[in-house]
């Protein structure tokens, strides 16, 4: 019998929901418990012990004890996002694999230790993203076989009905900086910026953004952007934009979620409202299109697990590593600076 | 008694202006085509009102002059001119003779901006928080020449849309290029902007010309009680909030309905569809993306216009 890995969940406070299933019915991982910080409000302790409770596990509220477990090999961690980096942080030192919500830091002071522990460590680390969602595969897909290099790239992620989205657990975690690290750019912008880097296949070289509070009186309380607007600039020319965060509209099931790529033999439009993915080829007189939906999420996440675990296993390199999730927090950072300075930024960042 | 309006230039703009007008009641209006080099022959008759110019830039500008110094009222298309320093000279010689400079180009008639409008005044949208506009249409380049000009003639109109929309001027424009295959000769097939309102509210623009032979028109437009998004050609204005529902465009074509508004503005001396403020907002902020490019950063159209950067 093919031996399981023992996963910790680390936390349970956001969006673990959406991943312990995935762990839970994997073959070959097996959830060993729950843990957190012991110095935590009742209400997150409540979360923990129901999922430990659901998956018939003991709940440990003492990190250090449950890392030092040698039946977790791997740790999922979903708390409040500005406790990501110091629980990756401890993961990391105590030889576990990582598997962190986005973002997996909120300063680029978190970001640089995070990138030295688990560099040192030699552990497989990944944030989850969505890169393997069938949409993003095949537009790589068509830039491969047929449009050649793209040369200009819009991702639009827009969710719908404000905080009432049924992705939000607590209003809190998404505004409150003290809990979420930011507002919907720090929850979102990360989604776009893989897929524009991933397609691309270059990096970023300057950021200039604008961010606003326009929809949300709990975005307003909190003084965090619920809408951030963001054009790129690539190595190689590339350019690119997007517009992520929350409005109280929507039109497909969840949001507003659009992909333009121009390269040099043509475009792709995938517009998730209409919902088609279209192919505008240069030397046709008309698109060619198919159907095309789903949620940005839907498909995405499960093969991502897949991917991680063959990694760990195989002692593989992660699509996306720590120092992709470091540069995911570089532009993070220099999105809010061009926002608060109206000037562009270049990263990497000077300091 | 019917007006009578002279159409200068051969290219399909001047195709499309004589059909519109085509298409108006004979006893109305009446169209005379003229070439560019047979304009002072045209400007010699006392039946033309009004001069239709359809020659693109910069003999635009130079044109209009002499057409209001023969005492006739302007008709131009947007951008106007290439310069604020030209559209001055423009406005004054139609100020100074008292006739009317009449933009065309705007989409102000169009069935997107018909429905958008009334979206907007009904309060179904709210304040306008975001916009995106794809705009993608085969060359024209008989009228400017290069993609460089193609490209200010696409933003120009696409800025006066985007600042119609939200109902003011932009407070920064910041402009990219796409480079590499792309590029035609010394110049650019695709340009994005990004603008910023008042309250962080922002606009992107996707503007590429003759990169293939398709039109595709994209608008997603994010209110504060509302949104509206359109797709050319696959659909409609449609219209989101406590329900969605699609738009009727209007039966009569854009292009007449302009028309329609353009003589109503000759003949009852009302004020021109567009008016001098809004050209010298949209020419202001058109410059300041072409000089964020070459600067590589944001730049306030206001600035241009409070630090004489004319042209």
């Amino acid at each position: 019998m093919t031996e399981q890995l023992g996963v910790l969940l680390l936390s349970c406070v956001r969006h673990q929901g959406y991943y312990a299933p995935l762990i839970a019915k994997h073959t070959r991982l097996r959830i060993a418990a729950v843990a957190d910080e012991a110095d935590l409000p009742e209400r997150w302790h409540t979360v923990n012990r129901e999922f430990a409770a659901q998956y018939g596990v003991e709940y440990i509220p003492d990190v250090a004890a449950a890392l030092a477990r040698p039946d977790v090999a791997l740790v999922s961690i979903c708390s409040e996002p500005t406790r990501h980096a110091q629980l990756a942080l401890k993961a990391a030192r105590a030889g576990k694999h990582i598997w962190v919500d986005k973002p997996m830091a909120i300063t680029m002071e978190e970001a640089d230790a995070l990138v030295n522990a688990v560099e040192a460590a030699g552990v497989r680390f990944t944030y989850v993203h969505f890169l393997y969602a069938p949409m993003i595969r095949h537009a790589r897909q068509l830039i491969e076989r047929e449009l050649g290099s793209p040369r200009a790239i819009h991702a639009d992620f827009v969710i719908g009905r404000g905080l009432q989205s049924g992705t939000v657990e607590d209003f809190r975690l998404v505004v409150d900086p003290k809990l979420s690290g930011g507002g919907e750019a720090t929850n979102l912008l990360g989604y776009t910026v893989d897929y524009i880097r991933y397609l691309a296949g270059a990096d970023v070289t300057q950021v200039y953004a604008s961010m606003g509070t326009h929809f949300f009186e709990p975005h307003r309380e909190f003084n965090v952007e619920d809408l951030a607007t963001v054009a790129l600039t690539l190595q190689n020319d590339l350019v690119a934009t997007t517009i992520v965060g929350r409005a109280p509209t929507m039109r497909a099931a969840l949001g507003d979620f659009g992909l333009r790529i121009y390269t040099d033999n043509g475009m792709v439009a995938l517009d998730h409202n209409q919902p088609r993915l279209s192919v505008y080829g240069s030397n046709e007189t008309a698109p060619r299109g198919m159907p095309f939906y789903e949620e940005p999420g839907d498909d995405a996440v499960e093969p991502l697990l897949d991917a991680f675990v063959d990694c760990i296993i195989n002692r593989s390199e992660p699509l996306r590593g720590v120092r992709d999730g470091r540069r995911l927090i570089e532009i993070l950072t220099a999105a809010y600076r061009s926002s608060a300075s109206g000037s562009a930024v270049h990263v990497p960042l000077v300091n | 008694m019917s007006l009578i309006i002279g159409i200068v230039g051969n290219n399909a703009q001047a195709e499309e202006h004589a059909d519109a007008l085509a298409g108006l009641p004979a006893d109305r209006v009446a169209a005379i085509r003229c070439r560019p080099e047979d304009l002072d022959q045209l400007l010699q008759r006392t039946d033309v009102q009004a001069v239709d110019l359809c020659v693109g830039l910069p003999a635009q500008t130079e044109l209009g002059i002499r057409v209001a110094k023969a005492g006739k009222h302007v008709i131009a298309a947007l951008p106007i001119a290439s310069s604020l320093t030209d559209l001055h000279a423009l406005t004054s010689s139609c100020h100074d003779v008292g006739v009317r400079l009449i933009v065309t180009g705007t989409a102000e008639y169009s069935g997107l901006m018909h429905a958008l409008d009334n979206a907007l005044a009904s309060g179904q949208i709210g304040v306008p928080v975001a916009l995106r506009l794809v705009w993608i249409e085969p060359a024209n380049l008989e009228n400017v020449g290069t993609f460089d000009q193609e490209l200010f003639c696409l933003s120009a109109r696409a800025l006066y849309i985007a600042q119609h929309i939200f109902g003011s001027t932009a407070e920064r424009v910041y402009a990219q290029r796409m480079h590499g295959a792309e590029a035609g000769k010394n110049s650019a097939r695709y340009t994005q902007l990004m603008l910023t309102f008042a309250e962080n509210a922002t606009a992107v623009l996707e503007l590429r010309c003759g990169a293939d032979n398709h039109n595709y028109h994209m608008l997603m437009l994010l209110g504060t009680q509302g949104a509206a998004y359109y797709s050319q050609p696959e659909e409609g204005v449609v219209l989101t909030g406590s329900h969605s529902h699609m738009i009727d465009a209007p039966n009569t074509p854009a292009s007449v309905r302009e028309w329609q508004a353009i003589l109503k503005s000759i003949q009852s001396g009302e004020r021109a569809a567009s008016n001098s403020h809004a050209l010298v907002e949209c020419l202001a902020a058109t410059m300041a993306a072409r000089l964020s490019y070459e600067r590589n950063e944001a730049v306030r159209p206001a600035e241009l216009v409070q630090q004489g950067i004319l042209s």
